[in-house]
C-alpha cells in the first residue's frame, strides 16, 4: 500500500506543471552559475580557480540549494495539503488507508520532488562546463566526485530541512497561507541569522547558524588557496560535518513531528457560521434615490475604491508579516550594526535612511508582486465582478483605484521605513535627525523605482490569464530587471526599467545627478502613464474578456481623451528617450563592459608602447582656477614650465586633453611644438583624449620650453556629469590639468587578455631597473614642482589648493585665495570648494616650527572634529619622533561628498563626508572597538612622509612604500596613542583578515611583498601584518631607525626613486643576523607558517612554582605565487625549519586581551615538526597560547591555544 | 421597452444564443430553460458583460451594445453565482456598491442602504459580513444591491438554485413586490418560479426562444392533449419511441408517464388538466 501510494506521489508531483518549472529554473541556473561570466560563481573562477574544482562545486550546490526554500513549500502545499486545497480531504480522509501510510506517502512525495529539483541545480552545475561559451582555461580536471559529495553532503540534508520544515506547518496548522508565510519568515529568518553571526561571532556558532551549510564549508575552506581549492573535497569532518549532523538531525525531527502531530479529517468542524433569521415584516419602500455619473461622483468612486482596495491590503495579514519582518531584519541588522560591529558609524540620518531603505527593498518587492496579482484579481477571486462589472461605475475610477491602493500601500510602508528610522537614530545615538536626509533618501531616490515598478506589473496583469500566473510573471520582471540586468554585457541604462538615476546622497550637496534624475523620470515616468491609459483600454470588463476580444473592442474603449493622453505620453517617451540616447551615445561616449573592453584592447594596438616613453619634467606650475558653484562651471588656466630631464632629445609628446569637448579646451599650447593633426591613428589618439605635440626642433636635453593653458568645465549635461558641484567641489590636477605622456590603462585581468586575444601582461619594471627609477609612482612627467595657484569661487564659500595660503581677498564679486608652497611638492594636487566651517588648532611642536592645523567641514558635520585634530597633533607626534621632521607649512582637512575616501595631497587632505566624519570612534578604553575616524586621519598624515617624503620608484613594489610604510606609521602612531591592545585589534580586523581573505579572492597570481603590483592585500594589508611582526621581532626603536635611515637617504630628493630593494638593504642591516630568514620569508617569497599546540600538561614545582610541559607542532609552508599550492619547507631542497617562535601563559582568556597581559612570554627558536618543550613559571598558567601577538603569517590559529582545566592540577593534560 | 433582436453568440464551436429575439416592456418576465439552454448568456449580454456575436439590444431605443453605460446606469443585476468581498458587513458592501451605481450624495445613500436592509430583513445582521451568511440571506443581500439606485431594469439570473422552499418563497415575494413597475427579467430552470409570478415568460432550449407568452397561453395550447397513466418501469422504452413522451415520474414502484396527444394513447390513459410543467417540456421538446 505504502509503496504504490508513494508511486502515486511522485507520479502526481512530477505531473504539476510547478514541478517542471522549478526543475528547469533549477537547472538553467546550475548552468549558468558555472558557465555565464558575470555570474556570482563564474565570475570568480579563472585560470587560478577552476570551475569544476572541488569547493567551487560544494558552495554553489549549498548556497543555491536555498532555493529549495521557495518551491519545497509550493510541494507541502499540493503533497500534503491537497485535499484541504482542492476541497476533497472528506472525500480521501474517510477511505480505508491507514494514516501512516498516508502521511508517509506524502512525506516522501514531497522529499522526492524537492530532492529531485535540487538535484537538477547539480545537473545544471555538471553540464554548464560543456556549454560552448565556457571558457575552457577555467577548468581542471573532471571529478565526478566533486558532484557526488556536494548531492549527499548538502542536497540530501537540505532536502530533509526544507520540506521537514514546511511539512510540520502544513500537518500542524491546515493553513496554505502560513505554509507561503512561512517561505518569507524562513528566508528573513536565514538573511538575519547571516547578519547576526556575520558580525563577530565565532566560527563554531557561524558555522552551526546556517541550515543551508554554506556558511560551515566557507569557514571550513576559508583561506584555502587555489589549488587547495581546486583539488580537495569538502572535509567530512569537522564544521561541515557537524553542522550537516546538526541539520540533517533537525530534519529528521522534523518529520517526525509533522507524523506524530498528522491529524486525519476535518480539523474545524464549522464551516457557515450559524445567523438567526428574521421574519418579513417590513414593506419595501424605495425612494427614488439621485443617481448619477458626474465628475464628484467618479471622485466618490475613486474614493470609495481605493479606500476599500488600500485597507483590505494594509490590514492583510501578507502586509502586516511582510512589514514586520522588514522591520525586524533592520532593527537587527542596524543593533549589529551599531553595537557588535568594531568600527560603527555613527548613528546619522543617511545610515539610518540608507539601512532601513535597503532593508524594505526586497519585502516591497515581494508584496508589489503579491499584491499586483491580489488586488487586479480580487474582484474576480470574491466573485463579485459580475455585479461590479454591470454597475454604472467607470473603468476609470475603478482601475485607478486599485493602482492608487497599492501604490499607496508602497508609500506607507516607505514612510513606517523612515519612521522607524528615526526612532532607532533617537534610540542608538545622540546625532540629532535630518529629516531633509530621510525623506529624499526615502522619496527622491528610493521609492519611485518601485513605484515605477507597481505600474510595470500592474500593467502585464491585463495580458494574464489569471492571478498566479500573473503573480509569477511580476516575479520574472522583478527578478529580470532588479537582477538580471545587472549581468548582462549590453545592458544601457535606458533598459534599467524605473532605475531614475539620482546619484549618491550628499547633507553637503543633496543628490549628486539630479539633471540625470529628472530626464529618466521623465522618461520612465511617460512610460508608466502611458501603461496606465493602455490600460484603461485593455481593462477585463464582463464575463468574456480574453485579451482578443478586448483588443477588438478597443476603438470603443477609447476615448479623445485617453487617445490624446496617450499619444502625447508615447511621445514623450520615445521623445526623452532618444534624447537621452543621443546624450550617451551619440554627443557622449556611454559603452557597455563589453564595448569598455573592446576599448582598452584598441587602446593597447593604438598606443602600443609609447605609453613608456619619455616626456619632458615639469618644473614649476602656475595655476588660475575660478570656481561658479552656483553656475557650476569652472575655468583652469595657467602654464607649466617643463624641461627635458632625459639624455636624448625629445621629437614629440602626448598631452592628455582634460576635457572631451574640443570646444572647452580654450587654450593648449606648447612652446617650440606644434599639435600634431594628421598621421597615423591621430584621431583615435584624440579620441582616447590626448593631442600629439611635436617639437621642432626636438627639445634638446636640458632644454626648456613653456605649457600654457586654458579649459573650461562646463555645467552637468545629460550623460556628461560635469565635476563642479554647488556645495563641496573636488578635482584632483589629474581631472583638471593637463598632464604630459599617456596614462597606463592596459587591461589587467588575466583571463581576459587571454579571452580578447592580448600578449600576456607586461608588469612593472623591475627593481633594477635604473631607467625605471627615473620616474616616480605619480607618472613620468615630473619630479618635486613649484606650485603656485589663485583660487577663486562664490563669495560664500572657501577655496582651497595645496600650499601655503599668501593672499585672502574678494574680487569681481568671488572669494579669492593665493596658495604656494614654501618648498616643492609632487605634482599632484587638489582643488575643493565648499561652504565651510572651519576649526583650527596648532600643533605644538617641540623641536622646531609649529604646525597650524585645520579641519573645513560641512557645518552640522562637527561629531568627529575635535578627535580628528587629536589625532592629527598625536600622529605629529609620532612622526616627528620616528622618521623626522614634517616638510611643510600646515595640516589642513577638507570634507567632500559622495565618494568614500579620504587622499593625501601636500599639506591638504580631502576626507570623504562618508567616512571620519561619521564613523563613532567608540570607547578609547574599549580593546574590542575600532577608532576608524582617528586611524584614517592618522593614515593620511602618515603619507606626507610616504608618498610625499619617500616617493616610490614606478617598479614592482612600488606602492609598498607608500601604503605599506604609511600603515606602519598609522598603526605605530595608533598605538602610541590608544595602546597595544586597540592596536592588535585593529590589525587583526583592517590587516590579517584583509590579507588572508585578500588573496584568495583575487583571480590574478599573488606576488611576494617586495614585488607587489599594487594588489591592496599586500600595499596595505600584508605590508602592515609584516611591519608589525617584524618590529616587535627586532625591537620597535630598531626597525623605525632604519625606516628613517632609509628615508633619510630617499626622502625628498627627486629621482632615482627608492624600491623595496633599497629599503630591504636598511631592514636588513638592522636586523639581527638570525632575522634574515624571517626577512625574506616576510618579503621575498609568500610564506605560511602553521602552528598547533599538542599536549600540554602543568605540574608544581618543588620550589613552589610551575613546570610547563608542552608539545609544538611548527611547520613553515612556502606558496606558489601562480597557484597558492603550498610546500613544507621541510620537503624542499636546501631549506631547514628554523623558526623563531613565542609561546605565551596567561592566567586568564587571552583573547580579552588580544593576548596582551601574559604571565610570561618565551622566544624559542624551533627546527622540528615537532617539539616538547619546558618552561618554568612562578605562577600557574589558565592558558598557553603559540605566537601569541601574531607576528607570523598564519591562516588558522584556532588550535595555537590550549585551556587548563582546574581540576587538573598535578597532571593537567589534555 | 426593452427590446432584444436576432442576438446571436457563440464560443467557439457552441451557439449558447441563436437569433433571439424579445421584446420586454415593465412587469415580470420568467425566462424558463434547462442547464445549457443559453439563459446566462442571454442575462450577461443584457447586463453588458458579454458582447453579442450579432443582434441587437436597445433599451428604450438605445442600443446598449454600443453604449453599455446607458443600460448600467438603469441595470440591477442579480448574478447567477456571486461572491462577494470577504470580512465587509452588509452595510458596508452595500453602501460600497451604492457609491459605485453613482449614489453619490451621502445621505440618500444611507437611508437607501437602510431601507432595502430592513426590506430584505437583514437589518438586524447588517453588521455581520456578508460573507458568513446562509444561502437564502445572500440571495437577499443580492436583491439589496440589485435594487441600489432604482434601476428600471432587474436581471436576477437563477435566484432559486440551492435555496429552500421557504427561503425560496420569500425571495420571489421579495422580487415580486420590488418589482412593481420595472422590466424584472428572471431566469430559471424551476417551473415554480415563473408560474407563481410572471404574466410573460418564454422557454429557452438549445440558444434559442422556443415559447413566449403568458403562462397561461402555452398551456391553453395543449389543453385537453395530455395523458397520463401509471405503467411499469420496462414499459417506459417503448412508450417513448411510439408517442410524445413529455415526463416521466417514479411513483410507489411504478412510473406515471404523461403523454401528448390529441386522443387517448390507448386505454390505460386518463386525460388530465395540464400544468405549467407539461407545457414547458411540450415546448422545450417542440412536440406542439
Amino acid at each position: 500500500m505504502l509503496g504504490q501510494l508513494t508511486k502515486f506521489e511522485i507520479r502526481y508531483h512530477t505531473r504539476q506543471i510547478g514541478f517542471w518549472i522549478a526543475v528547469v529554473a533549477m537547472f538553467l541556473v546550475g548552468i549558468a552559475i558555472i558557465s555565464m561570466p558575470g555570474v556570482t560563481f563564474a565570475a570568480e573562477t579563472g585560470e587560478r580557480i577552476k570551475a569544476n574544482g572541488a569547493i567551487v562545486t560544494a558552495a554553489s550546490t549549498s548556497t543555491l540549494s536555498l532555493l529549495a526554500m521557495f518551491f519545497g513549500a509550493v510541494f507541502v502545499v499540493s503533497g500534503v495539503m491537497r485535499d484541504q486545497v482542492s476541497k476533497s480531504l472528506e472525500m480521501i480522509h474517510s477511505t480505508p488507508v491507514t494514516t501512516r501510510d498516508m502521511i508517509l506517502s506524502r512525506m516522501i512525495g514531497v522529499y522526492v520532488a524537492t530532492f529531485i529539483c535540487i538535484t537538477a541545480l547539480s545537473i545544471g552545475i555538471f553540464l554548464g562546463q560543456f556549454m560552448p561559451w565556457m571558457d575552457k582555461d577555467a577548468l581542471g580536471p573532471l571529478n565526478p566526485f566533486y558532484y557526488l559529495q556536494p548531492l549527499l553532503l548538502f542536497t540530501a540534508v537540505n532536502t530533509l530541512f526544507v520540506s521537514g520544515f514546511y511539512t510540520l506547518i502544513a500537518a500542524t496548522t491546515s493553513n496554505r497561507a502560513l505554509v507561503y508565510v512561512s517561505v518569507v519568515g524562513l528566508f528573513t529568518a536565514y538573511i538575519s541569522a547571516g547578519l547576526y553571526v556575520g558580525q563577530d561571532a565565532s566560527d563554531l556558532i557561524t558555522a552551526l547558524s546556517d541550515p543551508f551549510g554554506a556558511s560551515a564549508l566557507s569557514i571550513a575552506v576559508e583561506f584555502w588557496p587555489a589549488d587547495e581549492q581546486n583539488t580537495q573535497m569538502v572535509p567530512w569532518l569537522g564544521y561541515v560535518g557537524l553542522n550537516r549532523l546538526v541539520w540533517g538531525g533537525i530534519g529528521l525531527f522534523l518529520f517526525a513531528a509533522s507524523y506524530g502531530l498528522f491529524k486525519r479529517g476535518l480539523i474545524t468542524g464549522k464551516s457557515k457560521r450559524h445567523h438567526e433569521d428574521e421574519s418579513s415584516s417590513e414593506q419595501i419602500i424605495l425612494a427614488a434615490t439621485a443617481t448619477n455619473m458626474q465628475f464628484s461622483a467618479i471622485i466618490a468612486t475613486l474614493w470609495a475604491r481605493f479606500k476599500y482596495e488600500y485597507f483590505t491590503t494594509v490590514r492583510s495579514i501578507p502586509f502586516i508579516i511582510l512589514t514586520l519582518l522588514a522591520l525586524t531584519t533592520f532593527a537587527i541588522s542596524i543593533y549589529f550594526q551599531m553595537k557588535f560591529l568594531p568600527n560603527p558609524a555613527l548613528a546619522t540620518s543617511a545610515l539610518m535612511g540608507a539601512t532601513v531603505m535597503g532593508n524594505l527593498a526586497i519585502p516591497l518587492l515581494i508584496m508589489v508582486v503579491f499584491f499586483s496579482g491580489e488586488i487586479t484579481w480580487r474582484d474576480k477571486t470574491a466573485g463579485i465582478a459580475e455585479i461590479l462589472d454591470s454597475s454604472p461605475v467607470k473603468n476609470g475610477p475603478l482601475l485607478a483605484g486599485k493602482w492608487l491602493a497599492l501604490m499607496a500601500m508602497v508609500v506607507t510602508l516607505v514612510a513606517a521605513g523612515v519612521l522607524f528610522g528615526a526612532l532607532a537614530q533617537v534610540v542608538l545615538g545622540n546625532v540629532p535627525i535630518n529629516w531633509l536626509t530621510f525623506l529624499n533618501l526615502a522619496f527622491v531616490s528610493f521609492a519611485p523605482r518601485i513605484l515605477l515598478l507597481c505600474v510595470l506589473v500592474l500593467f502585464i496583469q491585463n495580458f494574464m490569464p489569471n492571478r498566479v500566473i500573473g503573480m509569477l510573471a511580476s516575479a520574472a520582471l522583478v527578478i529580470f530587471f532588479f537582477i538580471a540586468m545587472n549581468f548582462f554585457p549590453f545592458t544601457h541604462p535606458l533598459m534599467e526599467y524605473g532605475s531614475l538615476r539620482s546619484g549618491g546622497w550628499s547633507e553637503m550637496n543633496g543628490f549628486s545627478s539630479l539633471l540625470r534624475y529628472s530626464w529618466f523620470a521623465l522618461y520612465w515616468g511617460s512610460l508608466a502613464a502611458l501603461f496606465v491609459v493602455l490600460s484603461t483600454w485593455l481593462w477585463r470588463r464582463g464575463t468574456q474578456a480574453n485579451l482578443w476580444n478586448r483588443f477588438r473592442s478597443l476603438g470603443k474603449r477609447m476615448s479623445l481623451l485617453s487617445a490624446v493622453l496617450a499619444t502625447f505620453f508615447a511621445v514623450s517617451f520615445v521623445g526623452s528617450g532618444a534624447l537621452i540616447y543621443k546624450a550617451y551615445n551619440i554627443d557622449n561616449t556611454f559603452r557597455t563592459q563589453k564595448q569598455n573592453d573592446l576599448r582598452q584592447v584598441e587602446w593597447e594596438k593604438v598606443f602600443g608602447e609609447n605609453w613608456l616613453k619619455p616626456v619632458p619634467k615639469i618644473q614649476t606650475i602656475e595655476v588660475d582656477v575660478e570656481f561658479h558653484p552656483s553656475k557650476r562651471t569652472a575655468t583652469f588656466k595657467g602654464s607649466y614650465i617643463v624641461k627635458n630631464t632625459s639624455d636624448e632629445p625629445l621629437s614629440e609628446v602626448y598631452i592628455s586633453k582634460v576635457s572631451d569637448h574640443d570646444e572647452d579646451i580654450k587654450s593648449l599650447k606648447l612652446e617650440g611644438a606644434v599639435r600634431v593633426t594628421t598621421g597615423e591613428n591621430i584621431e583615435k589618439i584624440e579620441d582616447f583624449g590626448y593631442r600629439l605635440f611635436k617639437f621642432e626642433p626636438p627639445l634638446a636635453p636640458g632644454a626648456i620650453s613653456k605649457l600654457t593653458f586654458e579649459t573650461d568645465f562646463h555645467a552637468p549635461r545629460l550623460g556628461d556629469g560635469g565635476v563642479i558641484e554647488r556645495n563641496g567641489t573636488f578635482v584632483d590636477s589629474f581631472r583638471a590639468l593637463p598632464q604630459f605622456g599617456i596614462s597606463d590603462n592596459r587591461m589587467r585581468n588575466k583571463d581576459k587578455r587571454r579571452k580578447n586575444g592580448l600578449p600576456e601582461y607586461k608588469k612593472r619594471p623591475d627593481r633594477t631597473d635604473l631607467a625605471a627609477r627615473e620616474n616616480n609612482f605619480f607618472g613620468a612627467s615630473a619630479d618635486y614642482v613649484n606650485f603656485k595657484a589663485k583660487v577663486c569661487t562664490d563669495i560664500g564659500q572657501i577655496p582651497i589648493a595645496p600650499g601655503k595660503m599668501i593672499a585672502k581677498y574678494e574680487e569681481n564679486n568671488m572669494a579669492c585665495r593665493e596658495y604656494q608652497t614654501i618648498r616643492p611638492i609632487l605634482n599632484f594636487f587638489a582643488f575643493l570648494s565648499a561652504d565651510f566651517e572651519v576649526k583650527r588648532d596648532v600643533w605644538k611642536n617641540p623641536a622646531g616650527r609649529d604646525v597650524p592645523l585645520a579641519i573645513y567641514f560641512h557645518k552640522t558635520h562637527d561629531y568627529n572634529v575635535d578627535l580628528m585634530l587629536d589625532a592629527m597633533k598625536s600622529s605629529l607626534d609620532t612622526f616627528t619622533t620616528l622618521f623626522g621632521p614634517y616638510q611643510y607649512n600646515q595640516i589642513r582637512i577638507m570634507e567632500f561628498p559622495y565618494r568614500s575616501f579620504a587622499q593625501s595631497f601636500a599639506g591638504t587632505i580631502p576626507f570623504s563626508e562618508r567616512i571620519g566624519f561619521v564613523m563613532d570612534p567608540g570607547d578609547p578604553e574599549d580593546n574590542q572597538k575600532v577608532d576608524l575616524a582617528t586611524y584614517v586621519t592618522m593614515h593620511e598624515i602618515g603619507h606626507q612622509w610616504f608618498a610625499h617624503q619617500i616617493v616610490p620608484a614606478n617598479t614592482k613594489g612600488f606602492n609598498v612604500l607608500s601604503e605599506g610604510l604609511t600603515e606602519n606609521a598609522a598603526l605605530s602612531a595608533y598605538e602610541a596613542k590608544l595602546g597595544w591592545q586597540k592596536a592588535r585589534r585593529l590589525l587583526e580586523q583592517r590587516t590579517i583578515q584583509a590579507y588572508l581573505t585578500g588573496r584568495v579572492v583575487d583571480r590574478e597570481d599573488e606576488p611576494p611583498l617586495s614585488k607587489a603590483e599594487g594588489q591592496q592585500y599586500l600595499d596595505y594589508n600584508k605590508a602592515s601584518w609584516v611591519f608589525w611582526g617584524l618590529k616587535q621581532n627586532m625591537g620597535e626603536a630598531k626597525m623605525q631607525a632604519a625606516i628613517r635611515e632609509f628615508l633619510e637617504e630617499y626622502g625628498s630628493k627627486g629621482s632615482p626613486y627608492p624600491t623595496t630593494l633599497q629599503l630591504l638593504e636598511y631592514l636588513r642591516a638592522a636586523a639581527p643576523e638570525d632575522m634574515q630568514l624571517l626577512i625574506t620569508d616576510y618579503w621575498d617569497r609568500i610564506t605560511f607558517w602553521d602552528l598547533k599546540l599538542g599536549d600540554v600538561s602543568v605540574k608544581p614545582n618543588s620550589d613552589g612554582g610551575y613546570r610547563v610541559k608542552l608539545i609544538a607542532f611548527v611547520d613553515k609552508k612556502i606558496a606558489s605565487e601562480e597557484t597558492g599550492k603550498e610546500t613544507s619547507v621541510t620537503k624542499i631542497d636546501g631549506e631547514d625549519l628554523n623558526e623563531w617562535v613565542e609561546i605565551g601563559f596567561y592566567d586568564k582568556d587571552p583573547k580579552e586581551t588580544w593576548g596582551d597581559e601574559w604571565i610570561k612570554l618565551e622566544r624559542v627558536r624551533i627546527n622540528q615538526l615537532e617539539t616538547e618543550l619546558n618552561f618554568d613559571l612562578y605562577q600557574r598558567p589558565k592558558y598557553v597560547l603559540l605566537d601569541p601577538r601574531r607576528l607570523l603569517i598564519e591562516r588558522k590559529v584556532d588550535d595555537n591555544v590550549k585551556k587548563m582545566k582546574d581540576d587538573k592540577l598535578a597532571t593537567a593534560t589534555q | 421597452m426593452l427590446s432584444i433582436s436576432n442576438l446571436s453568440k457563440s464560443f467557439g464551436q457552441i451557439k449558447a444564443l441563436q437569433n433571439v429575439s424579445l421584446d420586454l416592456k415593465p412587469g415580470m418576465f420568467g425566462l424558463l430553460g434547462p442547464n445549457g439552454a443559453g439563459k446566462s448568456t442571454l442575462m450577461r449580454n443584457l447586463a453588458t458583460l458579454l458582447q453579442p456575436d450579432s443582434g441587437t439590444i436597445t433599451l428604450d431605443g438605445v442600443d446598449i451594445v454600443k453604449q453599455p453605460q446607458t443600460m448600467r446606469e438603469t441595470l440591477g443585476y442579480l448574478p447567477q453565482d456571486f461572491g462577494v468581498y470577504p470580512r465587509m458587513s452588509a452595510m458596508a458592501l452595500l453602501d460600497h456598491l451604492a457609491v459605485l451605481k453613482g449614489i453619490s450624495n451621502k445621505k440618500a445613500r444611507k437611508e437607501q442602504c437602510e431601507n432595502l436592509l430592513r426590506a430584505v430583513n437583514l437589518w438586524k445582521m447588517r453588521g455581520a459580513a456578508v460573507a458568513s451568511y446562509s444561502g437564502g440571506m445572500r440571495q437577499r443581500f443580492g436583491v439589496a444591491q440589485s435594487l441600489l439606485g432604482d434601476p428600471s431594469v432587474i436581471i436576477v439570473d437563477e435566484p432559486t438554485a440551492g435555496l429552500d422552499p421557504f427561503e425560496r418563497q420569500r425571495f420571489l415575494d421579495l422580487l415580486s413586490e420590488a418589482g412593481e413597475g420595472k422590466i424584472v427579467i428572471l431566469s430559471t430552470h424551476i417551473v415554480d418560479d415563473v408560474r407563481d409570478l410572471c404574466p410573460d415568460m418564454a422557454i429557452m432550449g438549445d440558444g434559442e426562444i422556443v415559447a413566449r407568452g403568458a403562462p397561461e397561453e402555452l398551456i391553453a395550447k395543449i389543453k385537453g392533449k395530455v395523458w397520463r397513466t401509471q405503467v411499469d418501469k420496462s414499459e417506459v422504452e417503448s412508450l417513448k419511441m411510439k408517442h410524445k413522451l413529455l415526463s416521466t415520474r417514479l411513483l410507489m414502484g411504478g412510473v406515471i408517464v404523461s403523454i401528448l396527444a390529441d386522443k387517448a394513447p390507448n386505454a390505460g390513459f386518463e386525460q388530465s388538466d395540464p400544468d405549467l410543467e407539461d407545457a414547458y417540456f411540450a415546448h422545450l421538446y417542440q412536440l406542439v
